[in-house]
């Protein structure tokens, strides 16, 4: 009886002391590697794979071209060769004056080795000079953004009779105006970032 | 019903190794970060992992920790099992004891874990990590650029293995209490008086 007590007593500390114990001899010229791994390090220094910091710049100006409410890149393709983090560079507008809308197709490119999905975006475009609103822009349906490739993202923007009687009335003469995006929301994969202040996009051609 | 087998402790022995096997590949609770998943924690007494952007990260010392644990849980079954299938010795009490306690342990400290781990996370990051359910976790002001407002979607869930892993508990704890109607073997039980 006394032996069994001694064999259940052993059994108890070694099935806990014995793997904690390995490890520590495994790992007994590097103590600091039994808790931060190299990948945590290297997110920790900033150079991991898994999160790469890339500073690619987006050279599109953001401008149309209102040669029959179409636009096509400047190089005449639409191939990205952008590796901005999520920078969207545009392929192409449709303008369609009746219904008062504007499609919008961009590349946008995911430098991560991970899918990632554009849930929902939308914002409200007003006159860069005025504050005027114009009309609203949004997501037609949410995007998957491949791992390390680029992907089409269609958004859908609508203009209102007041914006309309607004620019003739403002800007009477002007070719196109300045506007900004305010309140603009995008989730990406679950993450939502709201920016109340402006963000410049560009010019667009009025007819 | 064969008096020489504690079919409870049985019960409880057996599901103490299949909540072995499945808490190695099914978490007792689960936190997800993003929609679709962009970083996730999975947390069993067997296997603790976290996996960033499809990676799994694991970390040494708390593989031991669920090494240990796996093996403590090992142990603490197939003690049941050899108790239940010899109830009435005179080591059948020592064993009993050995084995009953460790699924109970092994709940305990995980609620403690969990609770633990959340407590700290909300104080540390001043962030609102939920134990169940869903919530959108806010970056504090300072942390966002520009006065842009960054939230992030988070849903913490137990998995049916916790919830199975209460259940081996309670049996083998019925298990503790079931054996004091087992005699011992060799004992007699006492003779009915004669009416005649």
């Amino acid at each position: 009886m006394q032996v069994l007590g001694i064999i259940l007593v052993l059994v108890s500390v070694g099935t806990m002391v014995g793997p904690i114990a390995a490890v520590a001899v495994m790992y007994s010229s590097n103590l600091e590697g039994l808790v931060i791994t190299p990948q945590i390090k290297d997110i920790m220094n900033g150079n991991s794979a898994l999160l790469p910091i890339n500073s690619g710049s987006n050279n599109n100006n953001n401008n149309y071209n209102n040669d029959q409410y179409n636009y096509t890149d400047s190089n005449g393709e639409n191939s990205n060769n952008n590796n901005g983090f999520m920078s969207p560079v545009l392929v192409s507008s449709q303008i369609d004056s009746t219904a008062r809308t504007v499609t919008v197709v961009a590349n946008v490119s995911n430098p991560l080795g991970y899918d990632l999905t554009v849930n929902s975006f939308n914002s409200t475009i007003v006159c860069s000079q005025d504050n005027y609103q114009i009309g609203t822009i949004r997501l037609a349906n949410p995007v998957m953004l491949p791992a390390a490739q680029t992907a089409q993202v269609t958004v859908t923007g609508y203009w209102t009779q007041d914006a309309e009687n607004h620019v003739l009335t403002t800007h009477p003469g002007a070719t196109s105006i300045a506007v900004n995006l305010v309140d603009t929301t995008i989730d990406v994969n679950g993450i939502v970032v709201q920016s109340p202040a402006p963000i410049s996009a560009g010019s667009i051609p009025i007819s | 019903m064969n008096k020489n087998v504690n079919y409870i402790a049985l019960a409880g022995g057996i599901a103490t190794l299949v909540l072995i096997i499945v808490s190695v590949f099914v978490p007792w609770w689960q936190f997800t970060v993003g929609n679709p998943a962009l970083a996730q924690v999975n947390v069993s007494p067997m296997n603790l992992n976290f996996s960033l952007l499809g990676t799994a990260i694991t970390i040494p010392l708390i593989l031991a920790i669920n090494i240990a644990a796996l093996l403590t849980m090992l142990s603490g079954g197939i003690a049941m099992l050899i108790y239940a299938l010899k109830p009435n010795k005179p080591y059948s009490k020592k064993i009993l004891g050995f084995g009953y306690k460790k699924p109970l342990i092994a709940v305990i400290i995980f609620i403690v874990g969990i609770i633990a781990l959340v407590t700290l996370a909300n104080s540390l990051s001043g962030f609102n990590v939920p134990v169940v359910g869903g919530s959108a976790m806010k970056l504090p002001a300072n942390m966002s650029p520009d006065g842009m407002s960054i939230s992030v979607n988070v849903l913490a869930a137990f998995g049916w293995p916790f919830y199975f892993a209460i259940v081996a508990s309670a049996l083998c704890l019925a298990a503790k209490f079931y054996h004091k109607k087992i005699p011992l073997e060799g004992t007699v039980a006492p003779p009915i008086p004669s009416t005649a």
